[in-house]
């Protein structure tokens, strides 16, 4: 019995080493060009898959202050959950097309959207297939010119009398602050920079160890949840399934404050002092 | 979550957006020691990987950790490593190895180790 199933293990890998190339039968099916239309809707960096159409800054602000403004703030600043829209750039940003505040040693707190955007159709892109959140696709064309008209507005990208459609898009592009901010050099989008010596095998920009035992590496814990911010998502308790090994921490009392139920493993302030941190108790354990 | 004292399966999902995942690695000291996970089939490019690997919880704490490698050869790296490289402020394209910390109590956690 074991020879037959090695036999059968033997005769399955050729097949496992071309796995990508096997079809699944009876899942799925061909997609109707119908349906393939209606998925079909990214814009390109090439603005390719760009709708015609137009819409203004000051029809965008109607839009914004209706549909936007309500997570992204009035002024694109997003003050609670969201990051912020606009800030952060300035008009000699728009004139070199790197925003200055991203650059090595600037202290800029935090990145806004316009900071970072580099290409004017992940811009329409994201709005026209994303936004509103609670309504993704129920902007009209036209609309969603209107919404990047305004959210390029709000950081004087744009004037206030501006109507942006097809025609006029490239000329946005060459205005954007950040517009030669783009750059390959990073594993997630590894080019020319990152290009390894064979062929298109990628060297990336942080290599891990390969270590496998007694590696060389810090002992502490440095940081974990305070205390006070354990009941961010409630009593996660009562949020486990009560069935199986696992449970939930109690996170919060009765009455929804956060408890410690292990204080001593973690430090209340956010920046915690070198002798509070807690030594890993792992020296103990035989591997 | 809470874990009980006794045997767990550890498991979890490895990517790699260059290729394959070649081998997870987990380990339970905080990176000191690792073994090497089993990878759950199918083992396709550009696609999450299943890992699973044995763990008997005595009660004792320890820090949880999974490291994976891709057939590009490029080896997920800790958090010193990539702050070393990108700096303290860097956020996006985060694939530093997480620690979780496993207390007495048998709560688990997430923790920066150093």
């Amino acid at each position: 019995m074991f020879r037959s199933a090695n036999f059968i293990a033997l005769c399955l890998l050729p097949l496992l080493a071309s796995a990508q190339t096997v079809q699944y039968p009876n899942i799925g099916r061909t997609g109707t060009s119908q349906e393939i239309r209606a998925w079909d809707i990214d814009v390109r960096p090439d603005f390719k898959g760009l709708p015609k159409g137009r819409g203004s800054v000051q029809q965008g602000e109607v839009l914004w202050e209706a549909q936007c403004a309500s997570c992204h703030g009035h002024l694109g600043e997003s003050a609670e959950v969201f990051t912020p829209i606009a800030g952060g750039v300035t008009l000699d940003d728009m004139a070199t097309g790197r925003v200055r505040s991203l650059l090595p040693g600037q202290n800029q707190p935090q990145c806004t959207t316009l900071m970072k955007l580099s290409i004017l159709s992940t811009l329409w892109d994201h709005i026209n297939r994303a936004m509103p959140w609670n309504a993704p696709k129920s902007l009209s064309v036209d609309e969603v010119y209107a919404a990047v008209a305004y959210t390029l507005h709000l950081n004087n990208v744009l004037p206030a009398d501006f109507v942006l459609s097809d025609i006029n898009i490239r000329d946005v592009q060459a205005r954007l602050p950040n517009r030669n901010g783009m750059t390959t050099a990073h594993s997630l989008w590894p080019g020319q920079e990152l290009s390894g010596k064979q062929g298109n095998l990628f060297r990336p920009d942080v290599q891990g160890s390969a270590c496998m035992a007694n590696c060389a590496v810090p002992t502490m814990v440095g940081s974990s949840l305070p205390d006070y911010a354990r009941n961010a998502h409630g009593n996660l308790a009562e949020q486990f399934r009560t069935i199986g090994p696992n449970r939930g921490a109690e996170t919060a009392d009765s009455n929804g404050v956060g408890i410690a139920k292990n204080s001593q493993n973690h430090s209340s302030n956010t920046t915690p002092d070198q002798s509070k941190r807690a030594q890993l108790a792992t020296e103990n354990i035989a591997i | 979550m809470v874990l009980q004292k006794g045997f767990h399966s550890i498991t979890g999902l490895g990517w790699s957006g260059p290729g394959k995942i070649k081998k997870v690695d987990v380990s339970i000291d905080g990176g000191r020691n690792w073994k090497t996970a089993r990878l759950e089939s199918p083992v396709l490019s550009k696609c999450l990987t299943r890992f699973n690997t044995d763990f008997v919880s005595d009660g004792n704490p320890v820090v949880l950790q999974s490291r994976a490698t891709d057939d590009s050869g490029h080896i997920q790296p800790n958090y010193q490593a990539l702050r070393a490289v990108r700096g303290g402020r860097s956020t996006y394209h985060n694939n530093a190895i997480q620690s979780w910390q496993l207390s007495e109590n048998g709560e688990v956690k997430n923790v920066q180790i150093g």
